[in-house]
Formats: C-alpha cells, structure tokens, sequence
C-alpha cells in the first residue's frame, strides 16, 4: 500500500478538485486502503448530511421589514419634509419643557431634561442655517457608556430636543460649560460624558471623518454635523454621528452608528 | 469575471437609479439571509444581520469598483454580518430554526420528513460548535455552493487556507455527527463496502 495522501486530498478529491497524477495516485491507494477509504465515506456521508440541509428563504414579513428598513434609510427629502411637519407639534411642546426644567437646574432621569448639550456650545446648530459654507467640526464626545438600538434612540432623543428648542439653553451646575451633556438612559447618572482631549481628537477625527464619508453619500449635501460621540454599541467601540439634514430651511435629526474599526453600519435613526 | 448583470445594476444605481438597487436587493436577499442563518443558527439573528448587510449595500455600493464581484462583496459582508451578531449574543443559539421539510419528494412520507428535519436540526447544531471560520467555510462551500477561489475572495483568505480549514471543518462535523467513531479511527461498523450508512439526500 502506497503512503498516506495529505488527508486535506481526501476532501479535493470528493470536491472534484485533485486532479492528474494526484487523483490517480489517490485513487491508487484508496484501492488498498481501508482507512481511507472509510474517511473518504464519512467525509461524503457528512456533505451530504449538510446539502439536506433545507434552503431557508426570508418570510414575507422579514422581507417586508427588510425593504421598510431601506426605504427608511434612503428618505427622499420630500418625505423627510412631511414627517417632520407631522412631528414638530409633539416636539415644540417638548421642546418648551426642556427650557423650564433645564433653567430651573432640576436634573430628572429623563434625556429630555437633560443639562446644556454639546451642541450649544460649540455651536454646529448655526451649521443648519441655510447659506452657511462650512459647518464648524463639532466637539467629540467620550461616551462610556455601552448602547443598545434602544438607548441608542434615547441618545438621539436628546439631540432632537436640543436642535428644536428655541432659544440657546444655557447650562445649569453640573458642566463647566465645556458642552457636557448629561444625557441618562436607564437610570444612570448625568455627566458621565466628557469631551476628548487633544490627543483624542486627533486620533478620532480622522477615522470619524472616513466613517462619514462612506456613511453620508455625496447627494446628502445638506447633512451637516452636530455630534461625534465615541462609545459602545453592543460591547463593540462605535461611533454615533448625529446629523441635521436640512429641506426647505426645516430640520431633522438623524443617527448613524457604525464601528469603529470598519465603519460597518450597526444602526440608522431617523426619527419621524 | 464579474457578473454583467450586477455590473449594470450596480451602475445604475450609482447613476441615481433607485430601482435598481432594489433589483439587487431581490437578486440576494435569500443568499443573504440562507449564509446568515446557517452562520448564527437563528431566525431573529439572521433577519437582522440580514438588514444589516442591505443598509450597508446602500451606502457602500455606490462607490463599488465595477472589476470586483458584487457576489464576492456580499458572501463577505454577510459572514461579517453574521459574526457580528454571534459576538453580540452570550451563547450561540437564540432559539432552534424549524427546519421545514422543503425538499419536494414523491417517495417520501411524513415519518421520513419527521426524520428528515430532526437530522436537519442536528445539522445545524453541529454547524454551531464548530468554530466560525470553520463555519463559514462550510457554509459557503458546502451550502452556498462556491468554489476553492470564491470562498477565498469571498473571507480574503489564500486558496490554500480554505482546503485546509474546510477538510478540518467537515472532520469535525462528521465527528459530531457520527460518521466517526469515538476513538477517532474510521472503520465503519457496517461490514459492507457499499451504501453509505446515512440516507443521501441531494
């Protein structure tokens, strides 16, 4: 009996990938071996245990919700338009407590009345004024905590709020005016963000900035930038880009979290 | 070598033609969502990583090189996808997929469709225990039906890597599912040369 073949030859040969001199040699030796030739047997008993395997399809629903999710996604400004109008009641009423709760330096678990935002203070807001070239580069946030897609909303919530109230909030004791956002979800405590220092800007920004690029593409021209917060989704180190998009001089909020190390897209927010 | 069809639909969109990403999205939704739920083991897992893989196609297929293979990008980005949610979730099964007998067959009855989807279910939990680059080996291998050079392009791995780790990967597999025996030596039990002690169902 010849020598043992590579045991990896077994596996081209049931492939159909050994050929020439190799799968004669091969075909040799299986001839007068029964150890390979019974690994031979297994190896195809377990290939065909796997092709029974049945072919799944996507239901109906998930394909349904998989092109809802799409269409979500790539809005066209006319509808982002729309909802927002439909939206905007609910939001000013909101919006009016904020002021009341935030001047008064109550600090409550709620995001909404959370204290002075990063925003107001490095002041992106102006950023959605229509005419304005260049938006200033907002702040970067560290952000400890780690995010689900359901405190992940919460997060954006407080943007929302901070971009529709209407008048600058300023900030009650807990920041130093340096834009700490106090923002809690699940009963954590205020304050816990703080802004990069130096260094970490210019570490973050640039890897921020690539993950923009793939993320908003070059027809978004009128998303412009109120938060960079660097963080955690789901135990993964992910960034949260937090955009106005203006329409028509109206705007609206929207998120996007993607990983740190790839830019891969975790999660899209855009309120309606 | 790339694909005219998808060469042409990826083109259009990125002339601005929404239709046809949705012709993409039609063209590997199943692939898409097959590869992710054989990789995660779970319904809820693959529906969301298969999201995951169409909203990242939005954005990144409008700037996708026309020589590279859209297949290629998507057998990636869907194992990707994949091993994202098994690394977000604490164990590796949510809960069991029923396998439904989808196999169309005259000759057989219900008992062997009970037996079929029971051998389906130990399939995929064998699938499980093995380790994810050997998975998705198989899964695109062995399921999706790839060759040598697409599996490599496909996980960015020399030609040479996927024979190793599939011939491993199918070894473990045919131990967990009882084509060895314990002590690791291959004698069949059966005296005889002939059928293979499983029914071949292909």
């Amino acid at each position: 009996m010849s020598t043992h073949p590579d045991p990896e030859q077994l596996s081209a040969y049931v492939d159909g990938e050994l050929t020439g001199t190799d799968r004669d040699d091969l075909e040799q030796h299986l001839t007068g071996c029964s150890q390979c030739s019974a690994t031979l047997r297994s190896l195809r008993a377990t290939l065909a245990d796997m092709r029974a395997l049945p072919s799944p399809a996507p239901s109906e629903q998930e394909s349904w919700a998989l092109r809802a999710a799409i269409t979500k996604a790539r809005r066209k400004p006319a509808e982002r338009y729309r909802r927002w109008v439909i939206a905007a009641s609910g939001v000013a009423a909101v919006a009016v407590a904020v002021v009341v709760i935030s001047t008064t330096g109550t600090s409550t678990k709620k995001p909404e009345a959370s204290s002075s935002k990063g925003t107001l203070d490095a002041g992106p807001v102006l950023g959605a004024i229509p005419g304005l070239a260049t938006p200033p580069i907002p702040s970067i946030e560290i952000d400890p905590r780690n995010y689900t897609s359901h405190s992940a909303k919460d997060l954006l919530a407080s943007f929302l709020f901070a971009v529709a109230a209407p008048a600058q909030v300023p900030s009650p004791s807990t920041s130093a005016g340096t834009g700490h956002r106090g923002i809690s979800s699940a009963g954590s405590t205020q304050g816990q963000n703080s802004l990069a220092t130096t260094s970490q800007q210019s570490r973050y920004l640039p890897q921020i900035q690539r993950c923009e690029r793939i993320v908003l593409s070059k027809d978004t021209g009128s998303a412009r930038p109120i938060a960079y917060i660097v963080g955690r989704y789901d135990s993964t180190p992910a960034f949260f880009l937090i955009y106005t998009v203006t329409v028509s001089g109206k705007s609206k909020t929207e998120m996007w979290v993607v990983q740190q190390k790839d830019c891969y897209i975790r999660l899209f927010l855009a309120p309606q | 070598m790339a694909d005219p069809e998808d060469r042409e639909l990826v083109e259009q969109f990125a002339r601005g033609d929404s239709h046809a990403f949705d012709t993409i999205v039609q063209r590997y939704e199943q692939r898409v969502y097959a590869i992710a739920l054989r990789m995660t083991g779970n319904v809820e897992d693959a529906r969301d990583a298969m999201q995951d893989v169409f909203l990242s196609a939005l954005r990144a297929l409008r700037s996708f090189r026309g020589d590279a293979q859209l297949s290629t990008w998507f057998h990636r980005v869907a194992v990707n996808a994949s091993l994202d949610m098994l690394r977000k979730r604490k164990r590796h099964v949510a809960e069991p997929i029923e396998e439904a007998g989808e196999r169309p067959s005259d000759e057989v009855g219900p008992e062997d469709a009970a037996a079929r989807a029971a051998r389906a279910a130990e399939v995929q939990r064998a699938l499980l225990h093995v380790s994810a680059d050997h998975r998705a080996v198989l899964v695109l291998h062995d399921l999706q039906d790839l060759d040598y050079a697409q599996t490599a392009a496909a996980l960015d791995i020399p030609v040479g890597t996927v024979k190793s780790r599939l011939h491993r990967a199918r070894m473990e597999m045919a131990a967990l599912l009882g084509h060895l025996r314990e002590t690791g030596s291959t004698e069949e039990t059966e005296p005889t040369e002939g059928p293979e002690p499983l029914k071949e169902g292909r």
